[in-house]
């Protein structure tokens, strides 16, 4: 039984890890630029398609598929920041938050037109046998996975708050106006936020879908993430870890004991309620900045 | 001498064209509306689906309908699984197509038209198993296989009695999801099934999870650890994809029951291994997709050959075609009762529950259907077909297996 | 903006919504092209024009609490999903007719709409959004959950027409008029909140909620008020889609369903109630009209497959939007605007 609750746990805190890795995605995009991608599900599909492309359609070597994956995946946030966002500086974040959801409607549309709605397997990148530690199995894909998150979340963290090019993305974060005033190029800012949370999806992707099967419902997961991000409140990286943690063991337990009970998903709700709860108390999350508002 | 001439020309024109005019108005047209799904969840298997209704209507038309003067013209509309896309687009159609029958395709169709098609009257054919919220008397949505928890109800018992040699009830678990009410709605039915008949199947647990579930490795484990026989996946080929990953990480080989439209192929294929499923089963009341040379199967290369159908023999296409002979067997029934040119919903509607449609009437891709006034789908006569996968091929396994009562839920 | 020769000389004359005569002609004609429309419109097109009124009664609600008071709401549809169940209840539960099922219906949305609006009070911006968001998600489970005896979990409801006395509205010429009504009503009625205090609060709210709490606007109530503004319409046009359809259920009512509503109001233009109606009626039309074409293009050009045609749709719609938001962010009420301008101040610029 213990056993058991040990192992509920440690899965759902390496799920809750992917759901900070997913969150990532979305608040290095946040940090240097300071839009709200709502079309981060669809990113990780265009993602998982172009990984799917690569190794499974074209047949190159995993290692290869990935190297070209991440590569067209970081044109692809270029060309967003090129077409899309350097009209958009210094408008509110209210016109940002609308175009990355049509952006999410267009994104949707052209992996359907594109790829078509069929099923594809999605190729194991991650070895399947899972790690046995006596009685417990855990999952290895979501194991390299939380690595993985932790380590891109050490390293971003890093970036964003001790180098110099990372600190001043940060001011774009704040207000573009200022970050333009100070010297500080806002375009390449946002290319380069476009650019990293392409490569974070195309990551992010991989340890979701390996060695499972790939359509354009994946994109799920991205609102799954959301409560994530909130909790760790948008601009912290490091609380993401954290954030995801809570999230993914209150999951994974809810799931584990609770809905056998009252015999419903309650653990898909549980996250947003959770989430909710923790912003009433705290309205910009855990770690967030608190923005003084002057008028 | 022109302007005579040009009477005279005009005049046996006329006489002509009103000489030809009856042998054209001879051949009555009855028109059929098909619900299809071209941009939504349904969008990759439409074209079999397709195919399938259109052969059957083809051959329907040069072999049975020139006989009787009749031609079924089939117009196809785009509903994109959406219930206001369908609710929107039938009041048109019922005005300037004004169908004899529609040709539906699932939960949305029914669910936008199920109050309208009364007052409409105007009946609909559905090929998809049918979901606990469409049981109500009186509907003129009608589905030709039974529920999706009578299709699994079938499968347990034919699973109780041949490989537990009916010593003890089948212990079952379902993985669903609740993103539509549709997939939450196989789990209610299965556990009115199981609270029914104690002695012949216990209710393990239903696992709720994503519509692409990212790992379920331990929800398996605790099923398996009940000592679960067989595990019930009628959703999608996601969930079946992850469930057959969660047992082979546990090494754990625990049958699991599909449906049709995420049968043991799809989810192969899904897969990646062309036999992944092997030992699974796929249970439908409609004809299997087994190579076995049943009456269906002869129908079908009968399709391909003179027909120019092109969809691949599997189950999407059967249900097109499952969907389409009971059509046209219906309009050739009212024909034969009230007349062609009385060829109206509602007489269709008449024929469809007064009449009993033999295995053979429909070339022996569905059982015997008998619709009545209790139920939208056939109550008394449903049977299912079980198949499984071996050597990456659809194979029989047991035909023709009565489905057990399952309470309204 | 009047064209220049007029001039108010009393402040209800300033107030008023339709100053000139040329207002009020135009405003009856447009009526009486509404009115008479069943007549020389196919069926479909009235069927069309039905679901765009239920529509724009909820755009309409969410323009209010997006639009105007600049609180983000995601979670529009979850409000009109609580509206038609409740409708739903009302009308097969107690018996009641549709009259008093519909404006029930908008009260319990309101009410719902009244909680959310309580967490807007300290959560702002894009946390507001998730929080909406979270309604979406909420509203699915709860709805799902709860016994079959309460709220038709997984069976969802089914409703007799609407009955007024012994007349049923169950033709949709009929159902076309019954909306028509409430909507001109609901639409009536947001253009005169929207121009009393309540609807100035609101735009100081959006613009600046700092300084409009320092101007002594009461923030958390306009805030709150919004939202129970925009759920009560959303509510309203939840009833009468349940009694358009006549069937209720979970899926019709998700967080797409939302972000559609999103986009038909940003197409329309922030901060306009004729915004929120033209994208209502530009973004179903194009749907519309893709559906309808679209048998007839692969018929004509059959190397492009059926699949191809209506995927391409949410492409072609998605590109809309987008466009929309690089060069005109506020909407094509915001170009209307310009026209109108350039078009009084000719040969001038501006």
């Amino acid at each position: 039984m213990i056993i058991e609750f040990i192992n509920y746990t440690i899965n759902g805190a390496l799920l809750g890890l992917l759901y900070s890795l997913v969150a990532m995605g979305f608040v290095v995009i946040y940090r240097a630029s300071k839009v709200f991608n709502m079309a981060i599900g669809e990113m990780i599909v265009l993602g998982a398609f172009l990984l799917w492309w690569a190794i499974q359609s074209r047949g190159m070597h995993p290692a290869l598929g990935i190297a070209v994956a991440l590569g067209i995946s970081v044109l692809i946030g270029l060309a967003i920041e090129r077409l899309l966002f350097r009209r958009l500086i210094g408008e509110s974040v209210f016109s940002m938050i609308m175009v990355t959801i049509g952006l999410l409607i267009l994104m949707r549309g052209l992996v359907l037109v594109i790829w078509g709605p069929q099923e594809r397997q999605f190729p194991a990148i991650f070895p399947l046998a899972p790690i046995i530690l006596g009685e417990m199995i855990i999952p290895r894909s979501l194991a390299i996975g939380g690595l993985i998150a932790v380590l891109a979340a050490v390293a971003l963290h890093w970036f964003f708050n001790r180098s110099r090019t990372g600190l001043a993305m940060s001011a774009v974060a704040e207000d573009h106006q200022i970050a333009l005033a100070m010297g500080i190029s806002v375009r390449r800012s946002i290319a380069f936020a476009w650019a990293l949370g392409g490569v974070l999806s195309v990551i992010s992707s991989m340890v979701y879908l390996s060695g499972k099967s790939l359509t354009f419902m994946s994109s799920e997961i991205g609102f799954a993430a959301l409560p994530v991000a909130l909790l760790a409140g948008l601009e912290s990286i490091g609380g993401l870890l954290l954030a995801g943690i809570i999230v993914g063991v209150v999951q994974a337990l809810t799931a584990a004991y609770i809905d056998p009970l009252i015999g419903g998903n309650a653990a898909a709700v549980v996250p947003y309620i959770f989430m909710l709860v923790v912003l009433v108390v705290r309205p910009t999350g855990m770690f967030g900045w608190k923005r003084i508002e002057r008028v | 001498m022109q302007r005579k001439t040009f009477l005279k020309l005009t005049a046996s024109l006329t006489t002509g064209l009103l000489l030809n005019a009856p042998a054209h108005a001879q051949t009555t047209t009855i028109n059929v509306a098909a619900f299809a799904d071209f941009a939504g969840p349904f969008a990759n298997v439409m074209p079999q689906m397709q195919g399938g209704r259109l052969a059957v209507i083809e051959w329907w038309n040069k072999e049975v309908g020139s006989k009787l003067n009749v031609q079924i013209v089939v117009k196809t509309f785009d509903t994109r699984y959406d219930v206001a896309q369908t609710a929107s687009l039938w009041p048109g159609i019922k005005a300037e197509l004004k169908p004899a029958l529609v040709l539906g395709l699932g939960g949305p169709d029914a669910a936008a038209l199920q109050q309208r098609l009364p007052e409409d009257k105007v009946p609909m054919l559905l090929g998809t198993a049918a979901y606990g919220f469409g049981w109500k008397p009186n509907q003129w949505v009608l589905n030709l296989r039974p529920t999706y928890p009578h299709e699994a109800a079938g499968f347990l018992e034919w699973f109780r009695t041949t490989k537990l040699e009916g010593k003890r009830p089948v212990k079952v678990a379902i993985i669903t999801s609740e993103a539509t009410p549709a997939f939450a709605d196989m789990a209610k039915g299965l556990q009115s099934y199981t609270k029914a008949n104690p002695d012949k199947a216990t209710f393990v647990e239903a696992i709720w999870t994503e519509v692409q579930p990212a790992d379920l490795t331990l929800a398996v484990r605790r099923l398996v650890n009940k000592g679960t026989d067989v595990i019930v996946i009628q959703t999608n080929t996601a969930q079946a994809v992850a469930t057959k990953r969660a047992l082979q990480a546990l090494g754990k080989n625990v049958p699991i029951m599909l449906s049709l439209h995420n049968g043991v192929v799809g989810s192969s294929k899904a897969l990646g291994d062309p036999n992944g499923f092997a030992g699974d089963f796929e249970v439908g009341a409609i004809a299997d997709a087994s190579e076995d040379d049943t009456t269906a199967r002869k129908f079908y290369s009968m399709l391909q050959e003179k027909h120019g159908l092109k969809s691949g023999w599997n189950a999407m296409t059967i249900m097109g075609l499952g969907q389409s002979i009971v059509a046209v067997r219906a309009i050739e029934a009212t024909i034969k009762a009230k007349g062609v040119g009385k060829v109206t919903g509602e007489a269709v509607h008449e024929t469809l529950l007064a009449s009993q449609f033999t295995s053979n009437d429909l070339m022996g891709i569905l059982p015997s259907v008998d619709f009545s006034n209790d139920a939208p789908f056939p109550t008394g006569t449903a049977k299912v077909n079980i198949a499984t996968m071996k050597d990456g091929k659809v194979v029989r396994v047991a035909g023709d297996v009565t489905v057990p009562m399952v309470p309204k839920w | 903006m009047d064209p220049s020769g007029i001039f108010s000389t009393s402040y209800a004359r300033d107030r008023a919504l339709i100053r000139t005569r040329a207002q009020w002609v135009t405003l009856a004609l447009f009526i009486v092209i509404l009115l008479i429309l069943p007549w020389f419109a196919s069926e479909r097109l009235v069927a069309v024009a039905n679901l765009m009124l239920v529509t724009s009664i909820v755009v309409v609600g969410l323009q209010i609490t997006t639009g105007y008071a600049g609180q983000i709401n995601l979670g529009q549809a979850a409000f009109m999903g609580v509206g038609a169940y409740a409708a739903s209840v009302v009308e097969v539960k107690a018996g009641l007719p549709f009259w008093v099922a519909v404006p029930v219906a908008g009260l319990v949305a309101a009410l719902a709409g009244w909680l959310f609006g309580m967490t807007a009070k300290r959560i702002k911006g894009f946390y507001l959004a998730l929080t909406t968001i979270a309604a979406q998600f909420i509203f699915h489970f709860v709805v799902l959950n709860l016994p079959s005896s309460w709220l038709g979990g997984v069976n969802g409801f089914s409703l007799e027409p609407a009955r007024l006395g012994t007349f049923l509205f169950n033709t949709d010429r009929s159902l076309y008029y019954l909306f028509l009504v409430v909507t001109m009503v609901m639409v009536f009625g947001a253009f005169g909140i929207l121009r009393s205090r309540h609807g100035r609060a609101f735009v100081a709210v959006r613009d600046d909620d700092v300084a409009a709490g320092m101007m002594g606007i009461d923030v958390a109530g306009a805030k709150s008020r919004a939202f129970v503004l925009g759920a009560f319409y959303a509510g309203i046009g939840g009833a009468l889609w349940a009694y358009q359809v006549r069937y209720v259920s979970v899926d019709q009512f998700t967080l797409f369903n939302s972000i559609w509503f999103i986009a038909m109001m940003i197409v329309g233009g922030l901060g306009s109630i004729v915004g929120a109606l033209i994208g209502t009626v530009l973004i179903r039309g194009v749907q519309e009209a893709i559906t309808s074409l679209g048998p007839d293009l692969v018929e004509r050009i059959p190397s492009l497959s059926s699949d191809l045609i209506f995927a391409s749709m949410n492409v072609f719609l998605g590109l809309i939007i987008m466009l929309f938001l690089l060069f005109e962010p506020k909407g094509l009420m915001h170009r209307w605007n310009i026209l109108k301008t350039n078009y009084r101040l000719w040969p001038f610029h501006h």
